[in-house]
């Protein structure tokens, strides 16, 4: 499951569908023979009408309607809003196999009417999800040449553009989709996501603070203000901010970890603890993927920043060792272990993890850097009570 | 009406005591299998290319078929190779128990040209061109391949003046021959699998030296079927869209033409890995409808999409609807569909004896008559797609056992893969699967392709007392081999209906020739033939334990 997967909720994708809805049948015609949306019968109109306004009652509207949408596709498996609305209530489900389900789903609605937006957005957010960047880009960039300028869609292609590497074309985007719609909270956040990359922290801040201040539920709003409190030092706003997506996704270890980074942070170490037992992983799918690898070295880096401040080196060094089975080229890890090998006075593997950490963009610090290059060149005992440093922040 | 007898030496080998029709109490027989391969001179090994890289075409397999090429009345074998630049083989039945590798004089060994940077995955068989001899029709991740055989012990590549090698990045799976417009010859289905690139190879697993694996196909997109008309020339339109399965979601990988509602026309269910499975209904004007929502087939019972990999189809409870039967993926149950008639289906996996499926990760498989009693029996091959699953999931192997089912009655099953034999206690990377009564002595035997490996064939040491008849069907108006009639026997009390198929499976091919157990009964009262044309042939009092050439009148 992808970090976008929170900034996904129900209300976001229903607000989107709707307004994408509305975009497609009132700007842009179908191009190719829409056998779905075109007249279905009365009655199923009257149905497909309930079950869109349904998604408004509760935020389970769209998962009850699961099995009301396959009565009706069983019926005619040639509606294309059809499809459209039950991808959507698959989204909801969460689990990778019903993420592929609604992509399934999506795609068909897509075949059967490729000028239904609200599908291609919804589609376009399924990659997110699954981390298919370059298929969200796709179908962005398809659906602009269909409704060119049009703001979400604008705002989704910076994102993915983001993913891929450019977070200063990202800015952008996201800053034109806001000329189009100042109001498109999902632009805000995106262009705070770019200028989180861009090293813009501060203005970042701003950004998300006013999406949280218009109201928004989205989980990954709160994770990416709490980090960025976080790397201000804030630790007290990051506690609150990640508190609160926590209660909105209590399901997201990411924002878990992080509030355990916090409270290490603050000091507050059995909170911590707390905090980063409640994030092993559940899963039991075999499947190791890009994203759990992600959230996995996440929670051992920060394991092992916790075991390092408790001054428990062996288990720093286990939690830190594991996080480099999982990404190899995390630097953060290498130099949180580069710190306990010199505290363990294994002075040769602290070099060669120091210098892995400066290679991957994560130099130690100066003054630990300073002690591992004078320490002596063979192992010394360990000094398990030497005073703790600062690794990751 | 015209009835020849063909083979009637065969009579002789038919199993001389008649012991009655078995049941489900009676104590157990001998093990049916014994592994034939080493005495059949078979020396395949199938390459997966296998590599560091983690392809996940790597994982797939290939599959394996029966093809009486040379029309001698036995079934030869072919089987699929997989890695780029391998060579396919081409077994020719010696009818004495033993094949001889023909694949370098018949020219089917797919290593050269197109196909030398292809993967190969599938096969189909079917006399396409109506001329009498069995055809091949290759799929693969890269272009796919048509080989027309030209009736004097070779085949010649026709892939381009055919138009069926479908775009070159299509990664093609299952496939199979049928004459889906009722026009009298043979259109080619082809299943899809993902819309994957090698140049586009996520890094799953663990990142250190062998904790890399293969990915889970949700990361990609799926690819929509292909669905070939037969122009009856020797060449084929693509008119998947036209006709209503080109569905871009699929994910397909089992495919079985069946007449699920009786209306006498072929329908089309195509297994799908983790999205729902399909149920094309021949709406009989060249179109099909997918009906799998209404009924019942695309989710297992609790609405779950499932990994579904091999697929069959066949009346199991005996009240004359075929089922449909699905492979999937650990920790799911193999799926059986019970059809109820009104056009929707019940999945009754977990009511009627299947429970052993849930563990294995299930590829290949078929409905058969494993001991000529007059009911469906169950095969599945087993084997993980990663390689090295054991590091993530200790429980878990690669190579699995593979699962034999008996059919205890009504649609019932129990176990009996530990008291089959020996050669179905070993541990293989199973995916292709395809039976045949190869050595036509009146009982199936089952060839299981295995990945990276050597296949094994298993030959069917028989039932004592129990009788049996295969029946080769020969077309007139319809297509040679019959394929798609359906096959309605009346014995010894008894009604048992079944088609004229060789597709089902997983990338693999039966014999074109149908085979029914009769129990104790030695003549089929009524044996009544409805041909694709829609021409019905009716015989009666026919001798059991002979291989009947039925041609249509």
């Amino acid at each position: 499951m992808s970090r976008l997967l929170h900034v996904i909720t129900l209300a976001a994708s229903v607000a989107a569908l709707t307004a994408a809805t509305t975009i497609a049948s009132a700007q842009t015609p179908s191009p190719a023979p829409s056998t779905g949306t075109a007249s279905p019968a009365p009655s199923l109109k009257d149905r497909l009408d309930r079950i869109r306004s349904q998604v408004y009652a509760s935020p389970t509207g769209l998962r009850d309607a699961v099995p009301e949408l396959q009565q009706i596709l069983a019926a005619d498996p040639s509606i294309a809003e059809a499809h459209l609305l039950l991808g959507a209530a698959y989204r909801t489900a969460g689990t990778e196999i019903m993420m592929g389900e609604a992509k399934a789903e999506l795609q068909q609605a897509i075949e059967l009417d490729p000028g239904l937006i609200a599908a291609r957005l919804l589609l376009a957010q399924t990659y997110f999800d699954l981390g298919r960047y370059e298929n969200a880009r796709d179908e962005a960039n398809v659906a602009l040449r269909q409704v060119p300028g049009q703001a979400q869609f604008l705002a989704i292609l910076g994102e993915a553009e983001r993913h891929l590497g450019d977070p200063a074309r990202a800015k952008a985007l996201a800053s034109l989709a806001l000329e189009a719609d100042s109001t498109l909270t999902q632009a805000h956040y995106y262009r705070a996501r770019a200028m989180l990359d861009l090293g813009e922290r501060d203005d970042a801040i701003k950004e998300l603070e006013g999406v949280v201040r218009s109201g928004a539920e989205v989980p990954d709003v709160f994770l990416y203000l709490g980090i960025a409190y976080i790397d201000a030092n804030r630790l007290d706003e990051a506690v609150a901010s990640l508190t609160e997506g926590a209660s909105i996704a209590p399901a997201s270890r990411e924002m878990t970890i992080e509030l355990g980074r916090a409270y290490r942070l603050k000091g507050q170490l059995a909170d911590a603890e707390q905090h980063l037992t409640q994030a092993k992983s559940t899963e039991t799918n075999v499947q190791v993927t890009p994203e759990y690898q992600r959230v996995e070295t996440l929670l051992n880096l920060e394991w092992g920043l916790l075991r390092l401040k408790q001054g428990r080196l062996q288990a720093a060094a286990t939690a830190l060792n594991t996080a480099i089975t999982m990404n190899p080229n995390d630097g953060a890890s290498h130099r949180a272990l580069a710190e306990v090998y010199l505290r363990q006075g294994a002075y040769a593997k602290a070099r060669d993890e120091a210098a892995q950490a400066k290679t991957l963009g994560a130099p130690l610090a100066a003054d630990l850097q300073q002690r591992i290059d004078r320490a002596p060149a063979t192992t010394a005992p360990a000094r398990p009570t030497a005073p703790p440093t600062k690794g990751r922040e | 009406m015209t009835v020849k007898w063909m083979l009637p030496a065969m009579l002789l080998l038919a199993p001389a005591a008649l012991t009655g029709q078995r049941n489900s109490s009676a104590p157990a027989r001998p093990a049916p299998f014994v592994d034939a391969t080493a005495a059949a001179k078979i020396t395949f090994v199938h390459q997966s290319g296998a590599s560091a890289n983690k392809y996940m075409i790597e994982s797939f397999g290939s599959g394996v078929a029966w093809i009486d090429y040379d029309n001698d009345g036995y079934p030869d074998l072919f089987f699929v190779n997989g890695a780029p630049g391998t060579s396919n083989a081409l077994y020719h039945n010696n009818r004495d128990g033993t094949f001889t590798d023909v694949t370098a004089q018949t020219g089917v060994a797919g290593n050269t040209g197109a196909s030398a940077k292809s993967y190969k995955t599938g096969v189909a068989v079917g006399d396409f061109d109506n001329d009498g001899w069995l055809d091949l029709y290759v799929t693969a991740f890269g272009p796919n391949v048509l080989y027309r055989n030209t009736g004097k012990g070779t085949f010649v590549d026709v892939t381009a003046s055919a138009g069926v090698a479908g775009p070159a990045s299509e990664w093609s799976t299952s496939t199979g021959f049928f004459d889906f417009d009722g026009d009298g010859d043979l259109d080619l289905y082809v299943a899809n699998y993902l819309n994957y690139r090698l140049t586009d190879n996520p890094y799953c697993g663990y990142q250190k030296p062998g904790y890399r694996m293969y990915c889970s196909p949700t990361m990609f997109d799926g690819t929509a079927d292909r669905l070939y008309r037969n122009n009856g020339n020797g060449t084929f339109t693509d008119v998947s869209k036209a006709a209503g399965i080109a569905n871009p979601a699929g994910k397909g990988l089992g495919v079985v033409f069946c007449d699920v509602d009786g209306d006498g026309r072929t329908d089309v269910y195509v297994a799908n890995d983790q999205v729902r499975n399909f149920l094309y209904h021949n709406n009989g004007n060249g179109t099909f409808r997918d009906v799998a929502y209404g009924a019942g087939v695309g989710f297992d019972g609790n609405g779950k999409p499932q990994a579904g990999m091999g697929v069959d189809c066949g009346d199991v409870d005996g009240d004359g609807r075929p089922e449909l039967f699905v492979t999937n993926f650990e920790d799911e149950l193999n799926t059986l569909y019970k059809n109820n008639g009104d056009g929707t289906f019940a999945d009754v996996s977990a009511k009627i004896g299947l429970q052993s499926g849930y563990g294995p990760l299930g590829f290949g498989t078929k409905l058969f008559d494993l001991d000529n009693d007059g009911d469906l029996d169950i095969i599945v091959t087993n084997g993980h797609v990663i390689d090295n699953v054991q590091l993530f999931r200790p429980t878990s192997r690669f190579a699995q056992k593979p699962l034999l089912y008996e059919n205890t009655g009504g649609g019932r099953f129990r176990d009996i893969t530990a008291q089959s034999g020996p050669a179905l206690q070993i541990a293989r990377v199973g995916r292709g699967l395809a039976v045949a009564d190869y050595d036509n002595d009146g009982d199936l035997d089952v060839v299981m392709a295995n990945q990276g490996g050597a296949p094994i064939l298993l030959k069917n040491t028989g039932a004592p007392g129990a009788n049996w008849i295969t029946i080769r069907a020969k077309g007139r108006t319809d297509n040679t081999f019959g394929l798609g009639a359906h096959v309605e026997i009346q014995a010894g009390g008894r009604r048992q209906m079944g088609e004229i198929t060789n597709v089902a499976s997983y990338l693999s091919a039966n014999d074109v020739r149908a085979h029914f157990g009769l129990g104790a009964a030695k003549t089929i009262d009524r044996l009544t033939i409805r041909w694709p044309s829609g021409k019905t042939q009716t015989l009666t009092g026919v001798a059991a334990n002979q291989i009947l050439m039925v041609e249509e009148p």
